[in-house]
């Protein structure tokens, strides 16, 4: 059990604003791109509800293409589709921050080292998007 | 203080893969199936052949994989946004349970789905 003193000592804390993340940009980037998860669960969800559709047949495959056709979906979607691009960015950014830079004695531009990542996205959004549509 | 270890790991690991997977694919996703094809930008392949394709077993494995970590990535982070955003630290165990049967419901109901797909 720890003893306490008779005048424990508090530590000082300093008052927070609810909106401290407005305060400055490097505080909203770092919100900005933490609620991107909030849209990678919610399009998950959507995904879910998909394949859910194709799997109850065409009409119920239908209902769901003519929701995802009302304006409402595509304004949450093309928000979605923003944050999660932030979200992929961001990712790829923390990859120099991680990696050892050093090559020949020099170090690596930052863009440098993340640009493989950037390679890798346009191959695999390419492969996913020939399979969606049924190109191969 | 009280001197703990730290049992984030383990979803952190869960939360570092989902975070390259939701990084490379969901743009792509969102993009087509939000965007793309409701719009008619793309030509729809149609009801038949779509779920032909999703009928394939490598289609299933990777819709799998795809969804449950990002689920995992998803709630991990979300449990991190609603403490920090909202100064809700104190809060954060029954937050983090909160989050956690999210990531578990995710990860059943995409498991059931996709075994249920004809």
């Amino acid at each position: 059990m720890p003893q306490y003193s008779q005048f424990q000592p508090k530590p000082y804390e300093r008052p927070m604003s609810p909106f401290w993340y407005f305060d400055r940009w490097p505080y909203l980037k770092f919100i900005l791109r933490e609620s991107s998860s909030f849209f990678v669960a919610y399009f998950a969800v959507v995904i879910l509800i998909h394949i859910c559709a194709i799997s109850s047949g065409p009409s119920s495959y239908a209902a769901f293409s003519a929701w995802m056709r009302t304006p409402t979906m595509i304004t949450v979607n093309l928000i979605a589709f923003v944050f999660v691009v932030f979200h992929t960015v961001t990712w790829f950014m923390l990859v120099p921050r991680v990696m050892v830079r050093q090559v020949m004695g020099r170090s690596l531009p930052e863009m440098a080292a993340a640009a493989p990542n950037y390679a890798v996205w346009a191959v695999l959004s390419i492969a996913v998007a020939l399979f969606a549509l049924r190109v191969i | 203080m009280v001197d703990q270890r730290s049992n984030r790991p383990l979803p952190w690991l869960l939360f570092g893969i989902g975070g390259f997977l939701t990084a490379f694919f969901f743009p792509i996703h969102i993009f087509l199936y939000g965007i793309a094809l409701p719009l008619e930008w793309l030509p729809d392949p149609g009801y038949r052949s779509t779920l032909e394709l999703v009928h394939l077993p490598l289609t299933r494995i990777y819709l799998g994989v795809l969804l449950i970590l990002a689920f995992w990535h998803a709630f991990y982070r979300i449990r991190d946004t609603i403490c920090d955003a909202f100064d809700v630290r104190p809060l954060d165990v029954p937050i983090a349970a909160l989050c956690y049967a999210g990531a578990i419901a995710g990860t059943i109901a995409t498991v059931v789905i996709l075994i249920l797909v004809p």
